[in-house]
């Protein structure tokens, strides 16, 4: 269904709210004198803005269909109103979360909650992109804005060092992203005879499953194109900057630039490779080797970190293997007949939409933890400063045991139904051997997420590592922690809750 | 690959013509030269120290604001001209469409306006906390900005001789040179 320009307007309703509550934050703490002396208006705005954003997706979500808004150019059915509450959830807790720790650490600015909004922005346009030079801008909205929050901290080198390096591998990357469009614009052409070439994924989709022998210059496209978004997504040949990006910048934006950028990097690519499934024999053993590799990658190097921020950047690089996994089991190839692999297909679709939002949930949770301990003046960086947490903090103790769990995927967390559901779709699709290799990684990283448990529970409390400074009251961390470690437990115990939340991505159809 | 034979005589043709107007003048023209036409070219000013001093970071601000409005602005080109050809439906969202793009420019000149990015007089917006967070912008004394043996140069006084120039070429040239070690040895 093509929406007229109006309706387009409403069908995005979620992204433009971010966007407009950017822009007021941008103006009103520029411009008026109160609300730039009272520090609580620009997120407390932010929040609001949010929340409203998370409202109207809820209330959006039910039209379900796939709309098609600004002539195809966007796609706003029920997956990306799906993702724009996984986002708008993630941004609002990274806001909370972050008030008190810039203030600590005196970066309170109202530029930091206008880029957050943006780059929130930017990757709900990410999820909703059905044309991949939208998706390009999108991407940049999305980057620019988190280079610019790597850097935030701009009077350390580490954060300058971060944003330095982010940006300039962020914008080989998109090079990389741009000239694969290029190709496939240039390589569609030929598919169908007499037609111009499209960027259209929905119009490519149709083309590739007319005719599912696409030349050299297509198959050479994808490959660029997936190159940029491994870039983004930081799968393991492409990895090398996640660990000292998460590392300089300031926690905050750490917990929402691992959250936020990697949800719209997956939304990308499964609206990406959901379109090329008739051609999945090119690409999927490139998605299975990328998914092994990352998921091996990310673990073992999570081994042997000694730097909490480090481990949880490897944590993250491993836990986007598991989403690429699920990425292979949307194709179905093992599966024998077409019913079962679209069953396989629905599967995969709700497995990594559940898993995003509990990707997002328990990183967030997991670097609020170490905000909150960073009250006392101190940013907490390597695991020494954990030492015996649960003696000297043991609220934030018990509070990263769930989230450790959670990550390392043990019942009864969100983790572990994450984990659950796309083990269960890569069954579905037949693929076996990818599915045990999938448990196999997350063994591994028991290792390490106990290790930080280890560390908190097991060893005295060094002296020099937390400095017992002033405890600065900080409301917002506080609701961040809690929100995301109830819903942690809480969708671990009774996923079906999310029941509406993961059938909206089986909107997403097989072309 | 025919058809590029004409190109290929223009190229050699352009590259006789440059060759041989370059050579003629070199061999054929007088030579004169003196320490003015040595000097390097500053539209007609007395070329005083070198180009490399410091200059006031709001030329970069201003020029940064400037081409990223100015890119803005051309987009309401296509529109305009694509404007007409419209059918009638559409007139009024795109109108409105416009409009959005022209407000949302609005937003970002007033934060600029706000973050006092177009305040030239410096001495007020650096010594004002209130406009800028005293994190970031923590007072600091007075500077001036660029070399301050820049600026016009007093012919008169560094020749030493006759008050009002003269344009004869000579007398320039020499108040010039003279002009130039004067300000060489004050650095």
């Amino acid at each position: 269904m093509i929406l007229s320009n109006g309706a387009s307007l409403a069908a995005i309703a979620p992204i433009l709210a971010v966007m407009i509550t950017g822009m007021i934050v941008l103006l009103g703490d520029s411009c008026l004198k109160l609300w730039r002396q009272a520090k609580w208006v620009s997120p407390t705005i932010s929040v609001l803005g949010l929340v409203v954003s998370a409202a109207l997706a809820c209330s959006l979500i039910g039209t379900s269909g796939q709309q098609l808004a600004f002539s195809g150019a966007l796609t706003a059915d029920a997956f990306s109103q799906a993702c724009n509450i996984i986002l708008a959830v993630i941004a609002a807790l990274a806001v909370m979360g972050s008030a008190t720790y810039l203030e600590n650490r005196g970066l309170q600015h109202g530029e930091y909650y206008v880029l957050v909004l943006f780059s929130t922005s930017g990757a709900m346009l990410m999820a909703a992109a059905s044309e991949l030079i939208v998706l390009f801008v999108a991407v940049e909205i999305l980057s620019v804005a988190l280079y610019v929050l790597a850097g935030y901290a701009r009077t350390e080198r580490k954060s300058e060092e971060a944003a330095l390096k982010y940006f300039l591998l962020g914008a080989f990357a998109g090079g990389f992203l741009l000239y694969g469009i290029a190709l496939i614009y240039g390589g569609s052409s030929s598919i169908v005879p007499g037609q111009v070439g499209t960027t259209n994924l929905r119009a490519l989709g149709i083309y590739l499953h007319q005719m599912p022998a696409p030349n050299q210059m297509f198959i050479a496209g994808t490959a660029l194109l997936m190159v940029g978004l491994a870039f983004k997504a930081a799968l393991v040949p492409f990895h090398m900057w996640t660990p000292d990006v998460y590392e300089g910048a300031p926690t905050s934006v750490t917990a929402f630039m691992a959250a936020a950028a990697k949800v719209g990097a997956f939304a990308a690519i499964l609206r990406v490779f959901n379109a090329f499934i008739p051609i999945s024999e090119y690409w999927l053993i490139i998605v299975q080797v990328l998914a092994v590799a990352t998921m091996f990658g990310g673990n073992i190097l999570a081994v042997v970190q000694d730097n909490v921020k480090r481990i949880l950047a490897y944590s993250s690089i491993a836990h986007a293997g598991y989403l690429m996994v699920g990425i292979s089991a949307l194709t179905g190839s093992g599966a024998a007949t077409d019913a079962l692999k679209a069953e396989a297909h629905s599967a995969a679709m709700g497995g990594i939409t559940f898993y995003l939002l509990a990707y997002g949930i328990m990183t967030m949770g997991a670097f609020g933890v170490l905000i909150w301990i960073s009250r006392r003046g101190r940013d907490v960086q390597t695991l020494n400063d954990l030492k015996g947490l649960v003696k000297t903090d043991p609220v934030a103790a018990y509070t990263m045991l769930i989230f450790m769990l959670s990550l390392g995927g043990i019942p009864p967390t969100m983790g572990f139904m994450g984990k659950w559901f796309l083990f269960y779709a890569t069954l579905q699709a037949g693929q076996l051997w990818l599915a045990v290799t999938l448990a196999l990684a997350s063994i591994i990283s028991i290792y390490y997420y106990l290790r930080v448990v280890w560390v908190m529970c097991f060893t005295e409390p060094d002296e020099n590592a937390v400095a017992p400074g002033r405890a600065v009251a900080s409301g917002g961390v506080v609701v961040s922690l809690i929100a995301s470690a109830a819903a942690t437990l809480l969708f671990g115990v009774a996923p079906g809750l999310l029941h509406s939340l993961m059938d909206a991505a089986s909107t997403v159809l097989r072309p | 690959m025919v058809e590029y034979i004409p190109l290929l005589v223009m190229l050699l043709v352009s590259a006789v013509v440059a060759g041989v107007m370059v050579s003629a003048s070199a061999v054929l023209g007088p030579r004169k030269p003196s320490g003015y036409k040595a000097s390097s070219y500053e539209c007609g000013m007395s070329p005083v120290g070198t180009a490399r001093e410091r200059f006031p970071i709001k030329f970069y601000l201003i020029a940064m604001l400037f081409i990223v409005f100015d890119i803005e602005t051309i987009f309401l080109y296509p529109w305009a001209v694509t404007y007409r050809a419209l059918p009638h439906a559409l007139r009024v969202f795109e109108l409105v469409e416009m409009g959005v793009f022209v407000l949302i420019l609005f937003v970002g000149y007033f934060y600029i306006i706000g973050k006092g990015a177009l305040d030239w007089d410096e001495s007020e917006a650096a010594t004002s906390n209130d406009r800028h967070d005293p994190t970031v912008m923590a007072p600091r004394p007075p500077l001036r900005y660029g070399n301050e043996d820049s600026g016009p140069v007093d012919i008169t006084r560094a020749a030493g001789t006759v008050g009002a120039p003269t344009y004869g070429a000579s007398s320039q040239e020499q108040g010039l040179q003279s002009a130039g070690t004067a300000a060489g040895s004050v650095r």
